[in-house]
């Protein structure tokens, strides 16, 4: 649920990074922590198990700053993936605005990145949220392993098993090694504001 | 023969140890038993525990029926006596006032009850040194009672003091003489009465102290009675 | 503007807080809590959002934060209330050494709040932190 402060001028929104364990939510956040720590003003908090998985959520707040007069602040969140916290992921799904499908390009991932996405329907379908309506783009994860010889899906069938009702936007990225962490960042940020923008008239 | 020897060692021997393993509790344990248990303020100590956590009219309710118990349990204490009609007249305060209550107010209680709970299970100490606590949660109490008071001039409630008659607030100034005059004249009285203090025999200080007491608790309970008055007529 | 939410409730994509609204929800914030001697007091919704805060200006933490754990710890929590047959706990609150913090559900949809230290019971809070929330939810209320 976004909130608009109509006496602090200023938006705020939540987008949630979604998918199967491992597949590299959290290390998205990483990436763009690492990244623009310097330049914008932001901490990062995690709350993990002892063996790094994330055990409830990681949050990462970026001020974007002023947009025609109001002042925009996103709250990024991962959720876990281990299949055993689904009660987890439907806490931190409440009042979300935006939504990140990170799916993981891993040939032997394939039914669990289908899995998670009818989970996410069902998560937000419990908050009388609809998948079609809400802000939605799809990340395909670790695109960089093809280099290395792992088996991958393509993004042919990473698209008709995920996309190919919703037809959201979708990139291929490495969140290890960065390309096209900000631009997926970026684009569900957009989505997300501009769904708001009808909102602030 | 030597077998009927051994048959009575045996036996003593089995005697022995049932004695040993079934001996009567001698009577100063069973004593001490009863002591640990049944100390006259747990009650108190715990209705004060549950207050810290909640405050409403049965925790409240709970705490004055529990004051008056152990009021007749000590029935012949005068200084118990007095440490629990401190802890009765804030009692009756918070209950009557809940969230308008001052936020010192449970402070001072539970400091209150700590001397109290001290003076009650040191059998040790010299009565002198028990005056000498309860005066000092006097002291407290007559603190906490000018910070009311000063909070309600400070916040000038419009419900107490406008359109009501005259002779309402009057006697909340004028009946609390000792307490709630001024805080200048108060000093002076203060330093006049430890002069007084000074001079007196532990005994006349304490009777003193006592009637002070007495009087502040006399004009709580019509500073109460008013406020509670002017309340009702507000709604 | 009068209308605050955008759809239902359930379901509900967005929440506008009006400068009146806000400024009402300072002054019960300021009187019922700041005044009695909390170090401060944050009014969240459950997503993790601020509304608003207001602190005396000595204790200062990372609220953004704060708000975030707070919503999820007070999900959890919840979550096991159900679990255990219970509707909901009535009392949320972790003591510390030096700070304590209080969390109370204001409306289905936002949460307060609290920390504070040795200078008012949890007793006391607890009586302020009811008197403020029913203010609150009359703020809250869409219309109003």
């Amino acid at each position: 649920m976004a909130i608009i402060n109509l006496k602090k001028k200023e938006v705020q929104a939540k987008i949630v990074y979604y998918g199967p364990g491992r597949g590299g939510k959290t290390t998205n956040l990483e990436y763009i922590y690492k990244k623009f720590r310097g330049r914008i003003q932001t901490e990062m908090v995690t709350i993990k198990t002892h063996g790094d998985r994330t055990l409830f959520f990681d949050f990462l707040p970026i001020e974007i700053g002023r947009i025609k007069g109001y002042d925009i602040r996103i709250q990024l969140y991962t959720v876990p993936g281990q299949v055993k916290y689904e009660s987890t992921r439907r806490l931190v799904l409440r009042g979300v605005d935006g939504i990140v499908f990170v799916a993981d390009s891993l040939a032997v991932r394939r039914k669990e990145n289908i899995l998670s996405l009818k989970s996410l329907a069902d998560n937000l379908a419990s908050y009388k949220k609809s998948i079609v309506e809400i802000p939605l783009v799809f990340q395909y994860n670790k695109r960089d392993l093809l280099d290395e010889g792992i088996p991958l899906l393509p993004v042919e069938w990473l698209e008709k098993d995920l996309n190919s009702k919703l037809m959201a936007p979708s990139f291929e990225a490495s969140a290890l090694k960065g390309p096209n962490v900000v631009q997926t960042m970026k684009k569900i940020i957009i989505m997300t504001i501009g769904s708001l923008r009808k909102d602030l008239t | 023969m030597a077998q009927q020897r051994d048959e009575d060692n045996f036996r003593s021997q089995v005697e022995d140890r049932l004695d040993h393993l079934f001996q009567e509790d001698s009577p100063e344990t069973t004593e001490e038993h009863i002591g640990l248990g049944e100390h006259p303020l747990k009650g108190l100590k715990a209705v004060l525990l549950s207050i810290d956590w909640e405050i409403t009219d049965s925790t409240m309710d709970s705490l004055l029926n529990e004051i008056k118990n152990v009021e007749y349990v000590y029935s012949d204490d005068k200084i118990i006596l007095t440490f629990l009609q401190l802890l009765g007249s804030i009692g009756r305060y918070v209950k009557a006032n809940k969230g308008r209550a001052h936020p010192d107010a449970t402070r001072v209680i539970n400091s209150v009850y700590e001397a109290l709970e001290r003076v009650a299970l040191n059998e040790g100490m010299s009565r002198a040194e028990k005056e000498k606590m309860l005066l000092e949660e006097v002291g407290k109490f007559k603190k906490l009672k000018e910070q009311v008071v000063l909070r309600k001039l400070e916040k000038k409630e419009p419900a107490v003091f406008e359109g009501t008659p005259p002779a309402a607030p009057a006697p909340e100034e004028k009946e609390i003489p000792v307490t709630e005059s001024p805080a200048q004249e108060e000093a002076q009285v203060e330093t006049r009465a430890e002069a007084r203090f000074a001079e007196m025999s532990p005994h006349e200080a304490f009777a003193y102290a006592l009637e002070e007491v007495k009087n502040v608790i006399r004009a709580e309970f019509r500073a109460l009675r008013a406020e509670i008055k002017l309340w009702r007529e507000s709604k | 503007m009068d209308k605050q939410y955008i759809s239902d409730t359930d379901g509900q994509r967005t929440y506008i807080f009006t400068p009146a609204q806000l400024s009402k929800i300072e002054a019960v914030l300021a009187e019922d809590l700041l005044d009695v001697g909390v170090h401060s007091v944050t009014l969240i919704d459950m997503a993790g959002n601020i509304i608003s805060t207001m602190d005396n200006g000595e204790n200062k933490h990372d609220l953004y934060s704060l708000a975030a754990l707070a919503a999820g710890n007070f999900g959890a929590v919840s979550t096991m209330a159900g679990l255990i047959g219970e509707e909901e706990f009535s009392l949320l609150f972790h003591k510390g050494k030096k700070e304590n913090i209080h969390f109370s559900k204001v409306t289905d949809e936002f949460l307060l709040i609290t920390i504070f230290g040795k200078e008012v019971s949890l007793g006391f809070l607890r009586l302020k932190v009811a008197e403020a929330t029913e203010k609150l939810v009359g703020v809250l209320k869409p219309g109003s």
